[in-house]
Order: C-alpha cells, then structure tokens, then sequence
C-alpha cells in the first residue's frame, strides 16, 4: 500500500511527541480556567438555559482568538501549524510524494513561501479554537461555575 | 506567568468579584430575581471577563515548537548536552574507562595552569604520580576548610 | 541533593563539566560518603544522576567517591541488577592495576553470562574489556553475539561500527551505522556520523568514490534537514560537495539517479558556506556560551577561511 499523505508528511518533517502534549495541556489548562471564568460570570448575569450556553461560545472564541494572536505573535508570524500538528496529525500543506526514482519530494504551498518558508499544518487553526476539550472538559467546568454562583448569588 | 499577566488577571478577578457582590446586593435589596440587573453591573461584568481573558492568555506557558527541526535546532544551540541520542556517540555501556582517564589529567593541567604556578608544580607532580593521588588531590580541592 | 550545577546538563563528553561534577561529589554524597544511607526511597532521576556521578568520578579518578556512589546504588537495586553488575565491572576495570588484574575481570564476567547469558550491561562490558585489551577481532565477534540476540539495540549498532571503522572495514561500518538509522531513524547526530564514514570510505582508492560521495551529501543533507542551524551538517556537507566538484565525480546529467547532477551540488555548496558563515558569525557574539563546542567553531572559522581565500 501506498504511504500516505500524512506518513510522507511526518517522515520529511517529524513531529516531536513531547512537545505536542505540552501544547496541548497549555491549551486545555487555559480552556478550563476560562471556562470557569466564564462559568462565574455567567451565574452573575443570571443567564439561563441557551443565553448561557451562547455565552460560554462567545467567550470561547473570544479566548481562542486571543490566544491565537498571541501565539502568532510569539513565533513570529510561522502560526498555529509551529505548535499544533492539526487535525491530520501532522500533515503539512503543499505537496509530497513519492517520485517515480523513489524520490520524497515536498513543495510548500505558496503562501508559506511567502510568509518566509514555514511549514504549514493542515487544520493546526483548528486545534486552537476547539481543541484542548472545548465541548467535554471545560464544558463541564463552566456548568459548575455557572450553577454555583447562579444558587449563591441569585 | 510574567507579572503583567499576574497583575491583569488579578485587576480582572477583583472586578469580576466587585460585580458578583454588587449583583448578589441587588437581589437582596430587591427581593426579586426576576428583576433585570442594572446595566453597570452588566458591563462591570463583561469588562472583568474580558481582562482576565487577557490575562490569562498572556500568562499561559509558552508553547514548544513541535517541529523536529526546531526542537533538535535548539538543542544543539544549546550544547547538545540534552541531546537524546547523544548516548550513540558516547555510549557509556562501551565505555573504557582505562581510556578516559588520561584526557582528564591532562585537561586538569591545562585548567591549574591558568590558576597559579604552585598549583601548576602540584598538578605536574601528580601527573607523574599514581591515579588514586590523583584522586585524594581532587578531592582536597573542594573541601579548603577542613584541612 | 543541593548540587550546584544541574547534572543533567553535564554533557558526557565534555571534560570540563566531568571536571566540575566529579569536584562537587563530596558535596553531594554528603558529609560521610562511606556509610551507605539506610533509605531505599527517590526518585528514578536522583539515581540515574548518582550514575552520572559515578562515571564521573571514575573518570577523574576519585575512587573513593565512586565506591561511595557504588555502594548507594547496589544498596537500592540489589547487587544482582543487572545495571548494577555493569557499573560495578566497570569500577573493577578502572582500578585494576596491571594486565593480570583486567584478564580477571574478564574471566569475571564471562562466568556472569554462563549463568545468565543475556545480561546486557556485562555483555557490553565484556565487549568493551576486549577492546581494551588490543583483541578487536574478538570484541567484533562478542558484539555480534550480542546483536544476534538484541538486533535492536542501537547502541552496540554504533558501537560495531566504530570496531570495524578502527580495523579499516569501511563497508562494514557503513552497513552497521545503517541499522542503526533503521531504529533510530531520526537521530541527526548518526546520520552525521555516516555522512563522515561515507566521506571518509569515498577517499578510499579502490572505491566507488562518486556513489559513495553522493551517499554523504545525502546524510549531510538528512542531518540539516533534521536540525536546525547544525554545524556539523553543515560542515561535513560543505566537505562532501567540494570533493564531489574538485575530483570531477559530478556530471551535468548523471548516468545514476541516485548520483546529485553538478548543479545541484553547486548550489548545496553554495547554501552551506552561508549557512555556516552564519552560524559562525552568530555564536562568536558570547564565546562563554560555547564553550563546549569552541573547537568545533574553531574548525568551521578555518574552514570557512580556506574557501574565502582559495
């Protein structure tokens, strides 16, 4: 059988595992501090039932744009694919194959030429505004702000 | 997390606090959930959300570049010390210890010359002398008080 | 354990940090090294820094010291761990005095694998005992027999490839870096380290010099692309594509696709004196950070200055 895209991809420019879960807790610690956060501000608004919920995905995205811009900002201008191998673990934009001498070639896409020859990961921004347990984790954080300060305050 | 995020997260959750007690006090002076919240209240609210957001992201642990590439760059910036597979160059399971020994010496003279000549005459004496002397004069070099 | 300096940054290699560690061992053994401590607790990483400390210290020659490290390590793990047995084989090799006394270590250790003939660490001491005796032959043969029954063990790969680079079997060596790789297929290091044997076979006179030369390119090219910035890569590739170009291996349209056309090592050429004039000029600004690799920026800084003024 053929390699795939993503094994080509991760042969050529391998992924360093430990790094990859460090990002992720980064990302899913933060997700649940601020889900908590806004848990408690939520019960303080009195929000109820869909407002609530609406709420918790404003404020999410809020966070994870921030912290987007924050990450480009740090890694200067490569973007999300530096720190987050994206939803197909790993594989990166443009092409790669296997020649017909045997040969892995890889192009980069054109705008990561022109952003300075960064590896771009296909679906890395996605790992940023929902990974890190956005629907399981800190869902279920942000209920439990929410109730809480709703039966305290209210 | 730098003190500028600690501060702003801590400016945030004083706010956010401040509005939690303004609207519990407003519940229990009116008496009344159903009442809306005054909209200072509201916006105090939405604020603090948003400040220790900021905080938050900016005090969150900076990330590690997941590229190989990256990662074994920096390493090697740094020394290779850290190197995971530096133990296939030195391989210390092979390792012959008889060998390793007379670099060290040798390496011990260069260091002592640069100190001062007594040294120097020491460490020449100890060349020629036996690798336990050696060792007992390595050892005395780093405990001074008690002799 | 209030050492001063992080063991774990101690590059083995580096003498000077050996140096440093070994002088700090009274102070992390504590004030009666001697006397094993009657804890058996800590952490994994406490005891692989006691066996940093150790070789150390017998590397410098603090006996003394090492014994003390020794004593702690077999009170925790037993004297029957295998680890434990090899470390103490080595401190037996390192303090015998004569000839006579180093045969017995060997007869030593050969009675250890007749009872239990997979134990690695003896095994591997064995190996290196023979080396250290002048009887590469038998050394390669233990070696063998070793792999035989742990084909993955990259460490004895390399360590086979240095026997036979030492007894002049290029091929050999080359083919045992190979697996090597084959384990450990991202280590930058290794693939720098073939990229020189192959260098090196290709100066041989009877040799396939332009297969062999394009293979180092290759490996060179591998080890950059691993890591970023590396001198050696850099280094050894600069090498490797100027002997290509010089000795006349290189061909507008080569009769072998595995064999790199001229222009391309043109260009590979071209790439790696930036790059490396770069990094060059880069690490000069803080000499004290370099200070482990500060002949390895000395040799590049020459090299560099062969190509400027030629």
């Amino acid at each position: 059988m053929a390699p795939t895209k993503q094994e080509l991809s991760l042969l050529i420019n391998p992924l360093v595992p430990e790094a990859v879960q460090h990002n992720n807790r980064v990302l899913s610690s933060l997700h649940s501090l601020t889900a908590f956060l806004l848990g408690l501000s939520a019960g303080i608004l009195a929000l109820q039932s869909a407002t609530g919920f609406a709420f918790y995905f404003l404020g999410t995205v809020l966070v994870s744009g921030l912290f987007h811009l924050a990450l480009i900002q740090r890694s200067s201008g490569a973007g999300a694919g530096a720190f987050f191998p994206g939803s197909n673990g790993g594989e990166i934009e443009g092409s790669v194959a296997i020649g017909k001498d045997g040969v892995v070639r890889m192009d980069l896409v054109e705008s990561s030429k022109k952003r300075g020859g960064f590896v771009l990961r296909k679906g890395a921004w996605r790992d940023v505004w929902f990974g890190g347990g956005v629907l399981s984790e800190a869902l279920s954080g942000f209920v439990l702000g929410w109730t809480g300060v709703g039966g305290v305050l209210r | 997390m730098s003190f500028l995020s600690k501060l702003v997260t801590l400016f945030g959750l004083v706010l956010l606090t401040h509005a939690g007690y303004s609207a519990h006090e407003h519940t229990v002076l009116f008496n009344n959930t159903r009442l809306a919240l005054p909209h200072d209240i509201i916006v105090e609210t939405l604020v603090a959300v948003v400040i220790v957001s900021i905080g938050l992201v900016l005090g969150a642990d900076k990330l590690k570049p997941i590229s190989w590439r990256d990662w074994a760059g920096q390493i090697e910036r740094d020394g290779g010390a850290r190197n995971p597979y530096l133990g296939l160059e030195e391989r210390y399971g092979f390792w012959d210890i008889r060998a390793q020994v007379e670099p060290v010496l040798a390496m011990a003279l260069r260091l002592c010359s640069r100190v001062s000549g007594i040294v120097v005459e020491h460490a020449l004496t100890i060349s020629q002398a036996k690798r336990k002397e050696f060792g007992d004069w390595m050892r005395g070099q780093d405990l001074p008080a008690k002799q | 354990m209030g050492a001063p300096v992080d063991v774990r940054e101690i590059n083995g290699s580096d003498l000077i940090s050996a140096l440093h560690l070994a002088q700090q061992a009274p102070a992390i053994l504590g004030p009666n090294p001697t006397k094993a401590t009657t804890s058996t607790t800590g952490t994994a990483e406490e005891y692989s820094q006691l066996e940093q400390l150790f070789l150390a210290c017998l590397r410098t020659g603090d006996d003394q010291s090492a014994q003390a490290c020794l004593d702690r390590l077999s009170h925790r793990f037993g004297p029957a761990n295998e680890r434990v047995m090899g470390l103490c084989g080595l401190y037996q090799e390192a303090t015998a005095k004569d000839r006579a006394a180093l045969e017995k270590c060997l007869e030593e250790y050969e009675k250890i694998l007749s009872e239990s003939p997979v134990n690695v660490p003896i095994m591997k001491r064995r190996v290196a005992l023979l080396r250290s005796l002048d009887r590469p032959t038998d050394a390669i043969a233990a070696l063998i027999q070793l792999l035989d029954a742990l084909p993955t063990d990259a460490e004895a790969w390399c360590e086979l490839a240095d026997l036979y680079q030492s007894q002049g079997l290029g091929s050999q060596a080359i083919f045992s870096l190979e697996e090597a790789l084959l384990i450990a297929p991202n280590a930058w290091n290794i693939h720098a380290r073939l990229g020189e044997l192959l260098y090196v076979s290709s100066s041989a006179p009877d040799s396939d010099a332009s297969r062999l030369g394009s293979k180092s390119v290759q490996h060179f090219c591998r080890s950059i692309e691993l890591c970023d910035d590396y001198l050696r890569g850099f280094y050894g590739l600069i090498l490797a594509t100027s002997r290509m170009l010089e000795n006349g291996h290189a061909d507008e349209r080569p009769s072998d696709p595995t064999v790199a056309p001229k222009k391309t090592l043109d260009q590979l050429k071209g790439f790696g004196l930036q790059r490396l004039r770069e990094i060059v000029e880069s690490r000069s600004v803080d000499d004290q950070h370099w200070a482990s690799s500060r002949s390895e920026l000395i040799a590049a800084k020459e090299l560099l200055n062969r190509f400027t003024s030629s």
